[in-house]
């Protein structure tokens, strides 16, 4: 158990250091069967908001400057390199020359002209848009020679190349024409033939059927090679199995039906992981981005049942009073087996950048959770009930969604806890679109619990969280002015990141975003569950990440080991966390 | 009129009985954990004469990687204490059927959710046969008109998507109704629509009866419809009644697992068989922990009872 | 014998028509869109969320999303899929075959062990077979269809049988699940029969085994077992659901379910209508061959 306990800890440190290894030179041919647990609705990026679509257009576009999903740092992909002017506003990217589509039209910065055009296009409504929105205005590109493109902003915007991570470069000689007659939308569906595709990513489409798979093959025309200039990449096929249920997912790779296992529930793992198979590698990437979260609702346009509680809820003493009685070790272990983190910040230690480390971490006690209870003036009567001011009962529900098991054991978890404490807490497993409508719509619930993030490192994407006009501030969203001198500050200092481009202000302002959210608690963070993934032993150059999509972001470097020789190799990659 | 023991009567009560005092039979209230002791596998009693039944402790390998009995430490199962049937040592828990993954004690989760789930069977398959049995009754009574209109009603409900009714129900149920008392709400809803096969059997019975040749005399005798209904059509409908309750109650227990599938269950953590066997898709659990698919023994069981009462009502016959 | 058709394929028609409509106001009462998704990606803002919802035609009203349905149906698409954007019938038919395959197979196996159990216990001389027919009926019906299902999953694993488009598994499932509605009924009419002067005739000549039982017992039979064959056959697509779910079979159950899920109204409804459908022909086809068979029946109705 230590052993495994440092081996995980140097692993950390390993990793913090950001440090990659080259890969190592494959063998082509073959090829990669991957699990995926529904199937992808879209092959279309102007419409794609599922994440098995986002996961295959991954792999069949390319964008201009991405983020290394090992070392979360941006580095060049279709743009070979770029330039800031000095205030911070626009940027001159130099296109790469001499590539090709997937349909051998060559890629030239008419493309890129035309790809923006369509992202920031109102009417099309895709769902980058608001990426590409730097202070209410869509970025504006311009062509100034044949493979180089400036890009304004309208204001200095704080890590402004990581915008362009997975905006797909699309193909101008086959879209234009839907563009232009608005058809965009109907485009490029599961049921579109191979010929009206086209990309700039390692595979291209080939084949699908409905339900079962869809086939993409090599891209000839593809833009990298390896370090002995070898074109990219190495599998000839790659097939993504939509198997529908995460049972079924295990029980056709154990079946050796598939290569590659996305991204597994902690039980999925531990079950792989217990029948000790000798040509099946488990990673455990670490920490991810997810952080579970428990909050109150604090609308303010809220129900009459709910606005009774929420003398309690708008209470920060109570509500640190409750963070203070929740078991996140317990949470860790019981519903991960040990495969999670627990939080006290709502940044999950998975971040390596922007992760405060100076968060607090007060250990779970129920006694001083009572003691502030107490101080705030909550009494307990002969029964051991929690009794407010009043002399009411405390008693709420915390809704869950009921299609995710993990999260509703965690609810059953952080029920009994505060039950503990004398509160009356139900938990109510919910459908997970009626939650939402409760959530968004009607306002009506007392508690929930929720997982966030997963998308980027960057603090930019989570805006619509922190700020009190953010649609996404889920306790209390859409506020005209903010309800609480805290949330001002929030909005302020969530506001001067996103213009600051020196990165060590930002950080400090960031680190202040964290101790807030820590000290006035509107979410109770809980745990963030690690990325775990399972790949056949020969499956070779698998380094999963913990964003996404994990396992396949370096897909074009993965290949298939066919000789003993170069197992030595892959026994040795595998041996990352969790194993011996 | 003379109230008959037969096997159903026999099997309801069983189940009454069974429902006024699970709590008391189980060693654990159903949510209490023990979140030192997740996955653990069933423990065996050791027997010491005359001083009783104890049990050993548990020695953890490690999160998720089982345990082993720890004879240095035991403890003696008492009896009859404090209004339960078995009282485990407060120092070290005893898991008869093994536990699951918080730490509750299996064996009083599967009598705790055998309370709740043969209840809202029975209600449910009770509701539903008492709206087959009227519609049924009145359209083969009546024939005619009416006899279509009713029949092409049943064959609508037949195909219409109910899921949505229900989906939508529970979304506007209030939260604060505890998810038992929703789910028995829910399959309430499930059982008014449910009617459509037991009214057609009603109604075949009741046309078939009312053709007979004694019937045709009676009436001629000058019976009153009542009379004949009740003489000659009541101990007909009540042994089609009461066989077809023993086929649809346990249909209706199950029905939880397909509802689960759509998040319509009771869910975590409440607690009930649908729930528990709907758990058992989970093959990383039952990979790793076979003995969780142990409670499946006793449920099959109680349905072998059902089918058991449902035999005999075709036989007597 | 036509005006007999015609009127009850009017009578279908009519049902599915009323059963669309119920359908679509149902699925209206339930709170939600597939755009839901999206709202909780804080990368996206509410306006463009509303505005993919907007360009769904989602956020229309009722009367006129029916009437958008309508006209796709009668174009030949049978309804338009928001969350994959294409028309219905192409997500529909690839599934619809591998519903009709696993149904198929799972059926062959629950009427020929129905049949052969049947007519064997149903003999006079079948004493121990009928003891051997009653265990296995109350065995197979005690034991919950999922655990069979899953049960079966992990035997297969274990024996090799999980693998791709292999109907082994979930046929077993479908099949076995079946035996014990259909069983004891199955035996009830060949027992019904069995006294059938006809079939005395038939003994006398001195016609027993296999020959006895196909060609005359069996025929003998169809009154009582079309009805029975026509009702399994009407309810395959529901009883497929749940095996096709825990055995990944991609039929139309798991298109049925994810689309409940999210909120694809079009294709859950087409599922729906397709299992109606398969259940009023079924009901008319049996109706007819009766007829066919039986002139009394024809009168009647």
């Amino acid at each position: 158990m230590t052993g495994r306990l440092v081996t995980v800890l140097l692993f950390c440190i390993f990793r913090t250091a950001a440090f990659q290894a080259p890969f190592e030179p494959g063998v082509p041919g073959g090829t990669l069967r991957v699990a995926q647990k529904a199937e992808p609705k879209t092959l279309n990026p102007l419409v794609a908001i599922d994440a098995p679509s986002r996961e295959v257009i991954r792999l069949l576009h390319a964008d201009l400057i991405t983020i290394n999903r090992y070392t979360q740092r941006t580095e060049p992909a279709l743009a070979e390199s770029w330039k800031a002017a000095k205030d911070g506003r626009s940027f001159t990217l130099a296109l790469r020359k001499g590539v090709h589509f997937s349909d051998g039209h060559p890629f030239d910065a008419d493309d890129v002209i035309f790809t923006f055009q369509v992202y920031t296009d109102k009417a099309v409504a895709a769902p980058q848009r608001d990426l590409l929105m730097v202070g209410e205005e869509p970025v504006r590109v311009r062509k100034t020679g044949s493979h180089t493109v400036v890009v304004t902003l309208s204001q200095p915007y704080a890590a402004a190349e990581r915008i362009f991570d997975g905006i797909a470069i699309l193909p101008r000689h086959l879209l234009e024409a839907d563009y232009r007659a608005g058809r965009l939308a109907k485009i490029w569906t599961v049921a579109s033939t191979p010929q009206s595709m086209a990309g700039l990513g390692p595979f291209r489409f080939r084949e699908h059927k409905a339900g079962e798979w869809i086939r993409l093959d090599r891209n000839p025309y593809y833009w990298k090679s390896d370090a002995n200039r070898r074109r990219l990449p190495y599998f000839d096929e790659v097939v993504l199995r939509a198997t529908g249920t995460e049972e079924n997912q295990v029980i056709r790779f154990l079946a050796g039906e598939l290569d590659v296992l996305g991204r597994l529930a902690a039980r999925s793992y531990a079950a792989i992981e217990q029948k000790a198979l000798p040509d099946v590698q488990l990673v455990d990437a670490g920490s991810s981005l997810e952080y579970n979260v428990a909050f109150f609702n604090l609308n303010t346009s809220a129900p009459a049942h709910v606005a009774s509680k929420q003398t309690w809820f708008g209470d920060k003493r109570f509500r640190q009073a409750l963070s203070l009685a929740a078991d996140r070790e317990g949470m860790a272990r019981l519903v991960y087996g040990g495969r999670a983190t627990p939080l006290w910040g709502h940044v999950p230690p998975g971040n390596r950048i922007w992760a405060a480390q100076d968060i607090a971490k007060p250990p779970r006690s129920i006694p001083a959770a009572k003691q502030i209870l107490t101080q705030v003036g909550f009494q307990w009567d002969s029964a051991g009930r929690l009794l407010d001011r009043a002399g009411t009962p405390v008693r709420f529900t915390i809704v869950v969604s009921s299609s995710n098991s993990e999260r509703s054991r965690l609810a059953t978890i952080l029920a009994s806890d505060w039950r503990e404490l004398g509160i009356d807490v139900q938990v109510v497993p919910l459908e997970f679109r009626a939650l939402l409508d409760r959530l968004m719509n009607s306002k009506d619930y007392d508690a929930c619990l929720l997982g966030f993030g997963g998308g980027d490192a960057d603090p930019n994407p989570e805006m619509n969280i922190w700020l009190s006009s953010g649609s996404m501030h889920f306790w209390n969203p859409q506020q005209k002015s903010p309800a609480t001198p805290w949330e001002a500050r929030l909005d302020e200092l969530m506001r001067r990141q996103m213009t600051t481009t020196d990165f060590a202000a930002r950080h400090a302002l960031f680190r202040e975003v964290q101790q807030i959210v820590a000290g006035e608690r509107p979410v109770i963070s809980l745990v963030s569950p690690n990325v775990l993934v399972a790949a056949r032993r020969s499956v070779g150059n698998f380094r999963p990440a913990i964003l996404d999509s994990y396992a396949l972001w370096n897909a074009e470097y993965l290949y298939r080991v066919t000789s003993t020789g170069g197992l030595g190799q892959i026994t040795k990659s595998a041996q990352v966390p969790g194993k011996r | 009129m003379r109230v008959r023991v037969g096997p159903v009567q026999l099997l309801l009560c069983a189940i009454a009985i069974y429902s006024v005092f699970a709590g008391r039979l189980a060693p654990y209230p159903a949510i209490r954990e023990h979140r030192e002791f997740p996955f653990t596998p069933p423990m065996r009693l050791h027997w010491a004469g005359f001083a009783g039944v104890y049990y050993c402790g548990l020695q953890s390998a490690g999160a998720w990687r089982g345990f082993s009995e720890d004879c240095t430490r035991k403890w003696q199962l008492r009896f009859f204490e404090e209004g339960r049937l078995v009282q485990p040592a407060k120092e070290g828990p005893f898991f008869l059927l093994g536990s699951d993954e918080l730490g509750r004690d299996q064996l009083s989760r599967l009598l705790e959710g055998g309370r709740v789930t043969l209840s809202a069977g029975v209600a449910a398959s009770l509701l539903t046969i008492l709206i087959g049995l009227a519609i049924g009754i009145v359209s083969g009574y009546r024939g005619g008109r009416l006899d279509d209109l009713l029949m092409a009603l049943a064959s609508l409900f037949l195909t219409c998507p109910w899921i949505y009714l229900l989906l939508g129900i529970r979304a506007l149920l209030p939260l604060s109704l505890p998810s038992e008392q929703s789910y028995l709400l829910v399959l309430v809803v499930a059982a008014s629509v449910g009617w459509p096969r037991t009214a057609r059997l009603i109604r075949g019975v009741v046309r078939s009866a009312r053709e007979r040749e004694y019937v045709t005399v009676a009436r001629s005798l000058g019976a009153s419809e009542w009379r004949i209904f009740r003489v000659h059509l009541m101990p007909e409908l009540r042994h089609v009644a009461t066989a077809q309750f023993a086929v649809l109650a346990p249909q209706f227990v199950l029905a939880e697992v397909t509802l689960s599938f759509v998040g319509l269950g009771i869910g975590e953590p409440g607690v009930s068989w649908g729930t528990m066997l709907a758990g058992l898709r989970d093959v990383s659990i039952l990979l790793p922990y076979a003995w969780m698919a142990l409670p499946c023994i006793p449920i099959a069981a109680v349905f072998f009872a059902f089918q058991w009462v449902s035999r005999r009502m075709q036989y007597t016959e | 014998m036509k005006r007999f058709v015609a009127r009850r394929l009017m009578q279908g028609a009519l049902t599915l028509w009323v059963v669309s409509v119920v359908g679509f106001a149902l699925m209206s009462l339930v709170p939600g869109s597939y755009f839901d998704e999206a709202r909780l990606d804080p990368r996206l803002s509410p306006q463009t969320v509303e505005a993919m919802r907007n360009r769904s035609g989602e956020l229309r009203t009722l009367p006129q999303r029916y009437g958008e349905w309508l006209v796709s149906c009668f174009a030949g698409e049978g309804g338009y899929s928001v969350v994959y954007q294409v028309p219905v019938l192409h997500l529909m038919l690839p599934r619809l075959v591998k519903t009709a395959q696993l149904a198929t197979a799972g059926l062959a196996l629950s009427w020929l062990t129905a049949l052969v159990l049947g007519a064997w216990s149903a003999n006079r001389a079948g004493k121990h077979a009928a003891a051997v027919a009653d265990w296995l009926t109350s065995v197979l019906a005690a034991i919950p269809e999922l655990v069979l299902a899953c049960g079966l999953m992990l035997i297969g694993l274990y024996a090799g049988l999980v693998r791709e488009d292999n109907l082994t598994i979930p046929a077993l499932a479908l099949g076995m699940g079946g035996i014990p509605a259909l069983l004891p009924q199955v035996r009830a009419g060949l027992r019904q029969v069995a006294d059938a002067p006809y079939l005395e005739l038939a003994w006398a000549h001195g016609i027993r085994g296999w020959r006895f039982t196909l060609l005359f017992w069996l025929r003998a039979a169809a009154n009582p077992l079309l009805p029975l064959l026509g009702l399994s056959v009407g309810t395959m697509l529901s009883s497929s659901l749940v095996v096709e779910i825990i055995c990944g079979w991609p039929g139309l159950g798991p298109l049925f379910l994810s689309s409940v899920e999210t909120r694809d109204s079009h294709v859950a409804l087409a599922v729906v209508l397709i299992a109606s459908g398969l259940l009023i022909t079924a009901n008319t086809v049996t109706d007819i061959l009766q007829a066919a068979a039986d002139p009394r029946i024809r009168e009647s109705s």
